[in-house]
């Protein structure tokens, strides 16, 4: 036992060989079964005990762990060892052949009810248009997308009319005469059986409870036998051990992961795992975030062309050497001598970034980052849109040059508490969006900005532009504890302006010339002092100033 | 209700959405408004989220009913309508069938 909880401490961790020895004590006894059974689940990773305990999922591991060395098989289903078109038959349906084209779809659609009476024709390309009946919006095209679809249909459908049919019920004759039976795609298989009624019952997406059986025994394992097929929502929420921020690849152990971008999985120590296979990258090339640097080809490129990222374009032909440093970071020298510098944390996420001589730069500036921290790009005059834009924590920044941003300038920042961009004068719409926690902002020579324009800051206490002039609609809209606005040169705003400040502190705005919206009135009742020296709609203003 | 972000857009329709330290697998179909993308907000019923529930039939399946939420807190424990924020505004979003 002690030599087998070294083995873990030494591959995932004080916290993993801790987790084991408390909880695992029977499997322990084996001696050697622990550590294999680790290994085949789990990918050698020193976090994944503490991960675990972040997580709150212990509770899960054990029974996880549990399950493996003690598996027992269950028989849910049985196999009455004929087909799915038979079985079908037996219980008075024609099982229809799966639908594999639109048209395929579209040619059953004259058994639902339509108010206008009508059968639509369908040509290809030119879908009729739903009606408000009883049609499926596995109708309105592009189901096949998503979904695997079959319809069965009752052998006697000519005879069950729906106007015998004054009080509808989901599992009636006409209800499950014409049944659509439909699988997800992908790795979580949901099965819905969608009925005749549609909206007209509750829950016609349910009918036979989205149970085979209950149209016919032996109905699963046949579909799973004709057509390779099967609901398997149950089997994920058993003993599927569900990690976050970790990929069960195909072969069988969970992964840790810091990126999943188009299904691709950008993984710590070079590891990428792409339609679940696990790749490893050759020794001459680092993975950070999800950017492959290669050392000896003296480039930085994405593994999946799809990805909109500018940061590479920015780098293209123009890297002269890189050098990887012991101590996280790497270094690029530039044709033109200037240099990039990357800090990369230990797992292999871009956490820091000097670029001080690049001037401007694309849309989809490191777009899909996350964990950057330190940003330094000094002479940045301009940016396209969303630069940043998924990032979460960037404390320090310095984007002292910048001038103008595109649309969605640091959109999801939650971790940012103040921000000077001393020399920006116009920025696009949705300008740092669901920035929770920011709670200072500088921006002095901000003239023009887009609509909403910190959209949900819920932390800005004071908010001054002194040179603004310009915004767009939802202007600072679901700002529920600002207290003070000062915007001496706003002359123009959209719709809703400052709409929803629930906090309802706002008690001071100074603005040159403000015309007052009649959402706004009922929004900002505790509104104190308005200092402005043009203000139109007096009248909806006069009660409420003190 | 409770609000999610939407923190995962996988292939088929699939979403990962976030509500505080829970995370749900959710399959969804959006009819007449752009398809949502990583960081947007789904304010859903709860229950739509319960694998339990006798009612969870995936995907589910939204149209446009609303442009813009007048009030912030308008929906009273309804299972039959979503919000889905994104692009700068909030779609109130209806449930079909089928």
């Amino acid at each position: 036992m002690l030599h087998d909880l070294e083995l873990i401490k030494r591959k995932y961790g004080e916290d993993m060989m801790h987790i084991c020895r408390d909880n695992l004590g029977k499997i322990l006894e084996v001696e050697g079964l622990l550590p294999t059974l680790l290994n085949k689940y789990f990918y050698a990773y020193h976090e994944l005990g503490k991960e675990i305990i972040q997580q709150d999922k212990q509770e899960d591991f054990i029974v996880f762990m549990l399950s493996k060395a003690n598996i027992k098989d269950t028989e849910v289903y049985l196999d009455m060892g004929k087909s799915a078109q038979q079985l079908f038959t037996e219980a008075g349906y024609i099982l229809y052949p799966e639908c594999k084209t639109e048209e395929d779809i579209q040619a059953f659609r004259h058994f639902y009810r339509r108010d206008d009476r009508k059968i639509p024709t369908y040509r290809q390309g030119f879908m009729p248009l739903l009606d408000d009946g009883e049609e499926l919006c596995t109708f309105r095209g592009g189901r096949l997308e998503t979904c695997r679809v079959w319809f069965a249909v009752k052998q006697n459908v000519h005879e069950i009319k729906r106007e015998f049919f004054k009080q509808p019920e989901r599992q009636d004759e006409y209800g499950t005469s014409v049944i659509s039976i439909q699988f997800t795609k992908g790795k979580r298989v949901r099965l819905s059986i969608k009925n005749r009624y549609n909206h007209s019952v509750t829950m016609p997406d349910n009918t036979f409870n989205n149970n085979l059986e209950r149209i016919a025994k032996g109905l699963t394992v046949a579909f799973e036998k004709d057509f390779g097929v099967r609901d398997n929502i149950k089997d994920c929420s058993g003993f599927n051990l569900e990690l976050e921020n970790f990929v069960l690849a195909s072969d069988g152990k969970y992964y840790p992961y810091n990126y999943e971008i188009n299904n691709v999985y950008y993984c710590p120590n070079n590891i990428i795992i792409d339609n679940f296979e696990v790749k490893r990258l050759p020794n001459h090339q680092m993975l950070v975030d999800y950017l492959i640097v290669d050392c000896k080809n003296k480039t930085i490129k994405l593994y999946d062309n799809k990805i909109n990222e500018n940061f590479t374009q920015c780098l293209e032909n123009k890297i002269k050497s890189i050098y990887a440093e012991k101590n996280g970071k790497i270094r690029f020298v530039c044709t033109d001598n200037s240099e990039v510098i990357m800090g990369i944390n230990k797992k292999g996420q871009l956490v820091a970034l000097e670029a001080n001589s690049m001037k401007e730069c694309g849309d989809s500036f490191l777009r899909q980052n996350k964990y950057l921290v330190l940003l330094q790009m000094h002479s940045l005059k301009s940016c396209g849109q969303d630069f940043l834009r998924l990032n979460r924590g960037l404390e320090n920044i310095d984007l002292f040059s910048l001038e103008n941003c595109g649309d969605a300038f640091m959109c999801y920042s939650k971790d940012t508490r103040s921000i000077s961009l001393p020399n920006l004068i116009e920025c696009g719409n949705d300008f740092m969006r669901y920035n929770e926690n920011l709670e200072e902002l500088d921006l002095p020579k901000l003239k023009n900005c887009g609509s909403s324009f910190l959209f949900f800051n819920t932390s800005l206490k004071e908010l001054r532009l002194p040179n603004l002039c310009r915004c767009g609609d939802f202007f600072i809209e679901y700002n529920s504890i600002i207290k003070e606005i000062f915007l001496p040169y706003l002359n123009q705003y959209g719709e809703h302006f400052l709409f929803n400040n629930l906090g309802l502190d706002l008690k001071e705005i100074f603005t040159n010339r403000f015309a007052v919206h009649h959402t706004y009135k009922e929004k900002n009742t505790k509104l104190g002092k308005l200092k402005s020296s043009k203000i139109q709609n007096l009248d909806n203003l006069t009660t409420k100033i003190k | 209700m409770i609000v999610c972000d939407i923190v995962k857009v996988l292939e088929y329709n699939n979403y990962e959405i976030k509500s505080g330290n829970k995370s749900y697998h959710v399959m969804f179909e959006f009819y007449n408004v752009k398809k949502p993308d990583v960081g947007d907000r789904i304010l859903i019923h709860e229950k739509l989220l319960d694998i339990n529930w006798s009612g969870y039939t995936q995907p589910y399946a939204f149209e446009l009913d609303k442009v813009l939420l007048p009030k912030h807190v308008m929906l009273n424990d309804d299972r039959e309508y979503i919000v889905l924020g994104t692009g700068g505004k909030n779609f109130v979003m209806k449930r079909v069938y089928g």
